[in-house]
């Protein structure tokens, strides 16, 4: 069972396994379903028993953090997995297409695979978002979508050739050149335009609320996972590259931007993803802190703690909003009422994401933070801190109109979904209601 | 000495009041309450008879100071609560309770029918135990306790009748007027415990003794002063006492006569061991003393409402003790304060029959006239009270205000020639009453034939205090051997207290200077004939002062009230300002503002995404670029 | 040991759950969970008494990531504090008892009174600053769900400038952490361990951090001005939990938390805080005067109450520590009554404005009475509670810093001359045109009963305060300077 390449293994053989299956007249939705969950849970069984260390000849790399970023990756897609519309083997194969590709991009070895990696990615994403909503809606923000990831490829490719020309390497290097700079710096701009840093985040808003809820909850945990890992492995590969010292700064503006943005967003899909612009801003920090302080194994805890909480908290999200199909904050109003055991679920997990105690929010955030405070970052932790009390505002805002408002409009049909929004709650509370699952998290990136 | 030696009648003292007090107020007052007045006329009794029995361990040099309990303790600090039994205390004690006792009786028909019949009685009596409670503090802290509860205490009595305006308008005005006052007591009580860790008046007396100099000593005293000027009414803070007639008048008469407002002059009697250290204090306390007197005076002549002449009467009178004290006559000061609690509280007592007579509640000298006939009972009480009052021989008053013009007298100067110019006002003023009110028939003035004598129980108990007032002249001898027997050596439990002190301030009362004495009744008879010119020989003449400026004048009271109205009113504007404007507009303003301001920022920037992809690349190729720049600089 | 620590915020979370699953027998469990509470506090305060009241009843349990555990200790102090927290509870949950209100209204008042016990057992700083921030949600949706008719602004505005206090107080004690593991090479939240020498420069920051975090819930003027719309827009109880413990929460944080870890540094900053506590104290009392709404005065009320112990408290001498922490007890007592007895009149008339009633001592005689007393007690009447406490901080203060305890006492004069005229124009003043005063009617039994236990606990702690004082004084020795 010991093989480097099992998780992308898993999702190749759901990938082709759907396509296979999609020849026929018609499909069986439940195989097709099934093959989707089995295809991500193996990946995560093949991802927690892969070998440690570097295959040269496979181009990848084994590490803690790939293991634990495959796991990662995992989590963020299970609920899609699990919602998957069966009937339509297309959009199963573009998820676990996607999927094939974080994959591929948190085990890459060098920069082309990286790049490979990437568009791997991005390529069916762009397609999902497009298939997942019909109407052209969907389409209009897929296109926007592709020509802004295009634009980020493009970046990648130029600043890798830079890069090379400079280092004459496509792995690691030691020293670099006012060239191999400026190459590092534009892949790491292709990274950022991935975790939707400002001002390279105008496409995510538009992406995120065109998408169906559960694509976007799918995007904003696993995509965002495999991105983060992205730019921890560029800051690896070039440990004397500039950028690193100004990812604290980016990230506390993106932060604090993507919180000011989502005060006025009426439409909850909108909303969350400017909030997940908000939360990226925060990891962007963690990882310019993690790159400062000498990119120390116990570092990359709190962004794994982070990404696991925000896995359980942005998926919880999306998925209240699928199940108690509202579109906008107006029509929260009311509904904690109605929809009881769901609306406490989402409550917490708002106040997950507003970073309250005791909450696995909270403790992403406190970690996050800490490191950065740590790193002798106070004004980017401060701002940090800013931008999560005033991300408190609209969460409350939620929290409020579910709960004190009178209720407008026609009574909600729930749709299907509501174990997972409560299963994510208890997840955050577990999270933050037990330091000591920190511990155990502490063992993961050194193992 | 110990707790187990503390005789009897001390335990007695609060014991019995606080009981009558629990009882009228758990039992009574549901069970029956119009008997409410039974178990603390009762209590009266008991506490009368305890503070006579103690004047006399006194009188026999048994005083104590035993500390009973600790109060408070924090650290090395700790205040202990006890009880000081002796000279001064207990001459004052055996007035306030007799006069006071008389004035409960007095209470129980004048109150007779009221629907609040029980609560009133309940808060009398707590006013009542919280005078005693305060001439038997042995420490500044236990005493500060007292004087709060007798202020408030007043409030509720004063505010008694609390459907009238005017009623709830005095009640506060004397509330927070006395409040500014103690705002000193306690500022003196924490600077005292600052500087010499103790607040026990004999430690304290030891430590003044000693010789050593405390720096904070003239602040002490200053503020002391400042806390009994509050109290007593003295200029500048005399201006609530006037209006507190608001309450019933057993109210007033307690207040004026007996519990309130002799509580400064005691605090100052308490504490002059250590505001005579304090160069020039003295002679600032003589001052205030005197221009009160002299202005209050002057005032009461020109009053109508009967309660108000014996309010500003009051005044004047706390004025000359002040005087007396600043003179360093601790000894006439205490006379003058014992002899003026029983015909003040006569003269109140006697203006409430009045109105009890007429169905009023308050009595103006043009109301009634002619009384001497129809009311005989409450004539003599009045006269013999005013007699007393305007210092005529042999009557009580007599003395003790012959000891203060004579300590004036010795004293010299402006404050001689002011407390000459006090006896004869006084005489004027009460005279110009008692002609009005008893004899005067003016036309304006209603036929007194249809005014009835008080029943008995309103009418004995002012009639023996008049005759206490005519003769407490006799108390001279007693007084001097209980002052001096109180304040010299304490056989005691407290460290040191057997020492004998050389206190300062004069002890003994001066003995009758037959020129003084001449010169003060000839001024009393020129007060009282000009009353007489006034109004009884040429009733046409305009005594009243009606319009123009002499009426403003006298009615602002030379303009300090609008002054003071004036001050009050800009306090609350500067509340209004500040509650509202400052805290809501700008404060809350900015903090709402802040939020406003983020929300605003969120709705600009997001106007930002409008959905165009060129906009979006044009985005991403500047933040590169930035980047960019920034890495290769 | 006959009852762990643990219990003390373990008995009211359970009550929470407890409460939340009972539907309408939920007030039964709420009284049931909040007498055990109570039981609770006295067993081991009165039993497993802190002896000297040093840091003597410690639970640790096992160490996790980055040295966070979970310690609790309890002195005199935090027994005292937590007591009243019981207390209250007790009383709110009795006084609400007519209330017809959710199973989630009793849960949320358990579930508070288990944060605030947690914050005040608390000796990891991790786990005090979780229980802090827990305080607030139950909070949060006691103003918002059964708050009057302001009160969605006012919960979120409470909750948000609270937290704005509490992420600097989290940003400052990350950094002391921090600072700590990088000169010992030890991980520690143990506010016993940790040691601000290893701060170096940045000491202030830090300071001013966790300063700023608890004059936020203080309140310190100018950080204040959540407070009146959270009071106002609170239910009845939720004013009381608010007024009487949740704003302890800062002195507690500052004598806990700031002064023993900062000792140069808090009296170098003495004229500031100082200055600021001073302000408070006539600010308030100047607010108070300037109100038209009873529970917007008694909120200022606060302020200015908090000021001079927050003066006491600074000055740290022996009287002004104990009496600092003992008007924490008293304020909590007096205000909670005065907020009780406000609620009282809401239930009836659903008024608040002083202009809106009048008449209401022949009315409600009781009422009137207690209302008194309290105000009285409030202004710091010898013989009742609130002097004590007022004496001995101004005492304190008076030898600590002579000029601002001048000022504070000008605070504490003015107070008479807010209260007693609002007094008036709700009991004396005769009922105007639009009064609702004919709604009134006089307390029943049970409220009476709960306001003779708060008169009586006012008077006791007035007349002899020594046993109170003793109780507290030693787990203040030392931070005597």
């Amino acid at each position: 069972m010991m093989i480097p390449l099992g998780p992308q293994a898993a999702l190749a053989t759901g990938v082709l396994g759907t396509l296979s299956l999609g020849l026929m007249r018609r499909p069986p939705a439940l195989a097709l379903r099934a093959l989707a969950l089995v295809a991500v849970v193996s990946s995560m069984i093949f991802a927690v028993w892969a070998p440690i260390g570097a295959f040269p000849s496979l181009i990848i790399l084994c590490d803690a953090k790939s293991i634990a970023w495959q796991c990662l990756i995992g989590l963020g897609s299970l609920p899609l997995a699990l919602w998957l519309d069966g009937e339509d083997d297309v959009l199963v194969a573009l998820f676990l297409g996607a999927t094939l590709g974080m994959s591929l991009l948190v085990t890459a070895a060098n920069l082309p695979m990286l790049f490979i990696a990437l568009e791997f990615m991005s390529l069916p994403a762009y397609l999902l978002v497009a298939r997942s909503r019909p109407g052209s809606r969907g389409v209009e923000a897929a296109i926007k979508y592709f020509f802004a990831g295009g634009v980020a490829g493009a970046l990648f490719l130029l600043g890798l050739s830079m890069y090379y020309a400079d280092t004459r390497s496509l792995a690691a290097a030691a020293a670099l050149s006012p060239l191999g700079q400026a190459g590092a710096t534009l892949m790491a701009a292709a990274a950022l335009f991935k975790l939707g840093a400002f001002p390279l985040n105008w496409w995510l808003p538009d992406v995120y609320e065109a998408a169906a809820p559960e694509v976007s909850g799918f995007l904003s945990t696993a995509m965002k996972s495999a991105a983060v890992l992205f730019l921890m492995r560029l800051c690896e590969l070039a440990p004397q590259a500039k950028f690193a010292a100004y990812l604290p700064a980016i990230g506390a503006v993106t932060a604090l931007v993507g919180s000011v943005m989502a005060l006025r967003q009426e439409r909850l899909q909108r909303l969350f993803a400017y909030s997940s612009i908000s939360n990226a801003g925060l990891l962007i920090l963690g990882v310019g802190a993690w790159a400062l302080a000498g990119r120390p194994a116990d570092g990359v805890i709190a962004l794994l703690f982070f990404l696991v909480a925000y896995a359980l908290m942005s998926n919880g999200t999306f998925a209240f909003i699928k199940y108690a199909g509202i579109e906008t904050r107006a029509q929260l109003k009311g509904r904690g009422a109605m929809l009881f055991a769901p609306s406490v679920a989402f409550t917490i997990l708002l106040f997950s994401l507003g970073g309250v105690p005791p909450t696995g929010g909270f403790i992403a955030k406190l970690l996050l933070l800490w490191r950065a405070v740590d790193a002798n970052l106070l004004w980017p932790a401060v701002l940090g801190g800013l931008s999560a009390l005033i991300s408190l505002a609209y969460y409350l805002g939620m929290t409020r109109e579910l709960w004190f408002e009178a209720p407008q409009g026609p009574e909600p049909k729930p749709d299907s979904g509501a174990a997972l929004v409560i299963a994510c709650a208890v997840g955050v509370v577990l999270l933050g209601a037990a330091p000591w699952l920190m511990s155990s998290f502490s063992g993961v990136p050194t193992r | 000495m110990t707790a187990a030696q503390v005789p009897l009648a001390a335990w007695l003292l609060f014991a019995a009041p606080v009981s009558a007090i629990l009882f009228g107020f758990f039992v009574m007052r549901r069970v029956k309450p119009e008997w409410t007045h039974l178990p603390i006329l009762l209590s009266c009794v008991i506490v009368t008879a305890a503070a006579f029995w103690l004047a006399a361990d006194v009188y026999t040099g048994h005083s104590f100071d035993l500390n009973l309990f600790r109060w408070a303790a924090a650290g090395a600090f700790g205040v202990d609560f006890g009880l000081r039994i002796d000279g001064p205390g207990v001459a004052v004690l055996a007035m306030v309770s007799l006069v006071g006792s008389l004035i409960h009786l007095y209470a129980a028909g004048y109150m007779k029918g009221d629907a609040a019949f029980g609560r009133f009685f309940l808060i009398f009596h707590l006013f009542f135990l919280a005078m005693i409670g305060l001439l038997t503090a042995n420490n500044y802290v236990q005493l500060y306790l007292f004087w709060e509860l007798v202020g408030v205490c007043s409030y509720l009595l004063v505010g008694f009748w609390f459907h009238k305006e005017s009623a709830r308008a005095a009640a506060l005005k004397a509330f927070i007027t006395n409040r500014i006052g103690d705002f000193g007591l306690l500022l003196a009580v924490l600077l005292i415990v600052l500087q010499f860790k103790v607040t026990h008046f004999h430690l304290l007396y030891l430590k003044a003794a000693s010789g050593v100099s405390f720096a904070l000593l003239p602040l002490i005293g200053v503020c002391l002063v400042w806390a009994a000027c509050a109290k007593s009414a003295q200029f500048p803070l005399y201006f609530w006492l006037p209006d507190a007639m608001e309450g019933p008048t057993p109210t007033s008469a307690l207040m004026h006569a007996a519990t309130m407002v002799t509580a400064g002059v005691f605090l100052l009697v308490r504490s002059w061991p250590l505001i005579a250290l304090v160069p020039g204090l003295p002679d600032l306390v003589a001052w205030i003393g005197g221009v009160t007197a002299l202005f209050a005076a002057i005032i009461a002549g020109t009053k109508k409402d009967l309660k108000r002449i014996l309010a500003y009467s009051t005044v004047s009178h706390l004025g000359l003790m002040m005087l007396a004290l600043g003179l360093g006559q601790v000894g006439a000061a205490l006379f003058h304060l014992v002899v003026h609690g029983f015909f003040k509280a006569a003269l109140f007592l006697c203006v409430g029959n009045i109105a009890h007579a007429l169905h009023q509640s308050t009595v103006n000298v043009d109301d009634v006239g002619g009384l001497h006939k129809s009311m005989r009972l409450t004539y003599l009480s009045f006269l013999l009270a005013a007699l007393s009052l305007a210092g005529v021989f042999p009557l009580g008053g007599f003395f003790s205000k012959d000891a203060i013009l004579d300590a004036a007298w010795h004293h010299g100067g402006p404050l001689a020639l002011m407390s000459m110019l006090v006896a004869a006002g006084s005489a004027f003023y009460i005279f110009r009453m008692l002609f009005l009110v008893f004899y005067g028939a003016r036309s304006q003035q209603k036929d007194a034939a249809h005014v009835h004598e008080a029943e008995p129980i309103l009418g004995i108990p002012v009639l023996f205090l008049a005759l206490g007032a005519a003769a407490a002249g006799l108390l001279k001898a007693p007084l001097e051997r209980f002052v001096v027997s109180g304040l010299r050596g304490l056989p005691s439990g407290l460290p040191g207290l057997n020492l004998v002190l050389n206190l300062p301030g004069e002890l003994f009362l001066p003995h009758l200077n037959w020129i003084v004495a001449g010169l003060g009744t000839l001024m009393a008879a020129l007060g009282a004939a000009t009353a007489w010119r006034l109004t009884m020989s040429d009733p046409g003449f305009d005594w009243r002062w009606r319009g123009g400026v002499a009426e403003a004048m006298f009615e602002s009271d030379f303009g300090w009230k609008i002054l003071i109205d004036r001050g009050a009113r800009a306090v609350s504007r500067v509340a209004d300002c500040i509650g509202r404007v400052l805290d809501k507009g700008c404060l809350d303003g900015l903090i709402e503002g802040m939020a406003g301001l983020t929300r605003a920022a969120g709705t600009l920037i997001a106007r930002s995404a409008q959905g165009r992809v060129n906009d979006y690349l044009w985005w991403m190729v500047i933040g590169t670029a930035l980047l960019l720049g920034r890495v290769l600089r | 040991m006959i009852l762990p620590l643990t219990t003390l915020w373990i008995v009211p979370l359970i009550g929470a759950a407890v409460c939340s699953m009972m539907g309408s027998r939920s007030k039964h469990a709420a009284l049931i969970f909040s007498a055990a509470f109570l039981a609770a506090v006295g067993i081991i305060g009165l039993l497993q008494r802190p002896t000297e009241g040093l840091l003597v009843i410690n639970e640790i349990g096992p160490a996790w990531a980055y040295g966070i555990s979970y310690r609790l200790s309890a002195d005199s102090l935090s027994i005292g504090l937590i007591g009243l927290t019981a207390f209250l509870n007790l009383i709110c949950v009795i006084a609400s008892w007519e209330l017809e209100v959710s199973a989630g209204y009793w849960a949320c008042f358990m579930a508070l009174s288990a944060a605030l016990t947690g914050v005040f057992l608390a000796r990891d700083l991790f786990f005090f600053y979780i229980f802090w921030e827990a305080t607030l949600v139950p909070m949060f949706f006691i103003i918002g769900l059964w708050g009057s008719s302001n009160r969605l602004h006012a919960a979120v505005k409470f909750f948000l400038f609270t937290f704005l206090g509490s992420v600097l107080m989290l940003l400052a004690l990350l950094a002391l952490v921090s600072a700590h593991h990088r000169a010992t090479g030890v991980w520690t939240w143990d506010l016993a361990v940790l040691d601000a020498g290893t701060l170096g420069s940045a000491a202030p920051l830090v300071f001013w951090g966790l300063v700023l975090g608890f004059a936020v819930k203080i309140p310190m003027v100018p950080l204040h001005t959540w407070l009146p719309d959270a009071h106002t827009e609170a239910p009845a109880a939720g004013s009381v939990m608010l007024a009487g413990v949740m704003l302890k929460m800062g002195v507690y944080g500052l004598l806990r938390v700031a002064l023993p870890l900062f000792p140069i540094l808090s009296w170098d900053a003495l004229p500031i805080l100082g200055g600021l506590a001073a302000f408070s104290t006539i600010y308030g009392a100047l607010c108070a005067m300037a109100q038209t709404d009873l529970k917007r005065m008694i909120a200022y009320s606060s302020i200015a109450h908090l000021g001079f112990c927050l003066l006491g408290v600074l000055s740290r001498t022996s009287q002004g520590l104990t009496g600092g922490a003992l008007q924490l007890v008293n304020h909590g007592l007096t205000t909670g009554a005065l907020f009780l007895m406000v609620g009282f009149l809401y239930e009836r008339s659903h008024k608040r404005g002083l202009s809106d009633f009048g008449d209401l001592a022949s009315r409600a005689p009781y009422l009137a009475f207690f209302f008194g007393f309290s105000t009285l007690a409030s202004i710091g009447l010898p013989g009742l509670n609130g002097f004590v406490g007022e004496f001995l901080s101004l005492s304190g203060a008076l030898s600590a810093l002579p000029v601002l305890a001048f000022a504070g006492m000008f605070g504490v004069t003015l107070a008479a001359a807010y209260a007693l005229p609002a007094f008036q124009a709700v009991f004396w003043a005769p009922a105007g045109s639009g009064s609702v005063s004919a709604k009134v009617t006089d307390l029943n039994y049970r409220e009476r009963a709960v306001l003779w236990t708060l008169s009586g606990l006012m008077l006791w702690i007035g007349l002899a305060p020594r046993p109170w004082l003793a109780w507290f004084e030693p787990a203040l020795r030392g931070l005597v300077r």
